[in-house]
């Protein structure tokens, strides 16, 4: 990711798994809430509005440490489309990280999962844009209210940015 | 954001400056200016007799570094989802 690029961010990567399992890991709730580190109210349907809250991920001890500050804090996703095995996408608040700020007149980013067969994998795209709607003046509250959180994961983007430039 | 283009270009700058060409009030201007000042974005100071406002660069900075965060954080949940359907 180029630093000028500011609306959007794409990462893919490869799953050496079937595209029903990785369809499922995807769109069923409880599922995506257990590697992402959420738990919702409700099933993944078009043009539903599910509530969750910040669960630590049960898959990586490491990250779930790092979530433990924000364990229930609640945030919502609107789903906005859903192509079976192949194209996922939902809405959220991508700076809501302040307890007591309601977010619900802010502009949302879309985040968007892509699965495509590469062989016997699934090649997955993830993209979040939207971000240049976001008034900037939010994004550096937001960056100020998470800067603890910044700080636990410096190392991280120390990696990203040698990877990168 | 054109604002903080021309503050960028022209360094401090007054009010009247600042609203030079933008069709909307300086009051509207101002307001916009004093959210970015709560935010930390830019910073009012007296100069002689005018108020001049400029730009906080380290914040700025720090707000496209949160773009850098968030994409550091899909990486991350990216790794946990290989991990979650691939064992």
């Amino acid at each position: 990711m180029s630093i000028a690029t500011t609306d959007r961010i794409e990462k893919t990567i490869l799953l050496h798994a079937p595209r029903a399992r990785v369809w499922r890991a995807l769109t069923n709730a409880d599922e995506f809430g257990e590697w992402f580190g959420m738990k919702f109210d409700g099933a993944f349907t078009l043009g539903a509005t599910v509530r969750g809250i910040i669960v630590p991920t049960k898959v990586d001890d490491e990250v779930a440490e790092k979530q433990k500050p924000h364990e229930g804090f609640p945030f919502e996703i609107l789903i906005e489309q859903i192509v079976p095995e192949r194209h996922f996408s939902f809405r959220w608040h991508p700076f809501a990280v302040e307890s007591g700020v309601d977010y619900s007149h802010e502009p949302t980013t879309l985040v968007a999962f892509e699965l495509e067969q590469i062989g016997p994998d699934i090649k997955l795209t993830v993209t979040e844009s939207g971000f240049d709607r976001i008034p900037l003046a939010r994004r550096a509250q937001a960056f100020a209210a998470n800067e603890g959180g910044w700080t636990m994961v410096v190392t991280l983007i120390e990696k990203y940015l040698a990877k990168n430039h | 954001m054109r604002l903080v283009a021309r503050l960028c270009d022209g360094g401090p700058l007054s009010i009247a400056k600042l609203t030079e060409g933008f069709p909307i009030s300086r009051q509207a201007i101002t307001k916009h200016l004093r959210v970015m000042e709560g935010a930390g974005l830019v910073q009012c100071a007296q100069s002689g007799r005018e108020r001049v406002w400029q730009l906080e660069p380290r914040r700025l900075d720090a707000a496209r570094r949160h773009l850098v965060e968030i994409s550091a954080q899909w990486d991350h949940a990216l790794g946990r989802l290989k991990h979650f359907v691939e064992r």
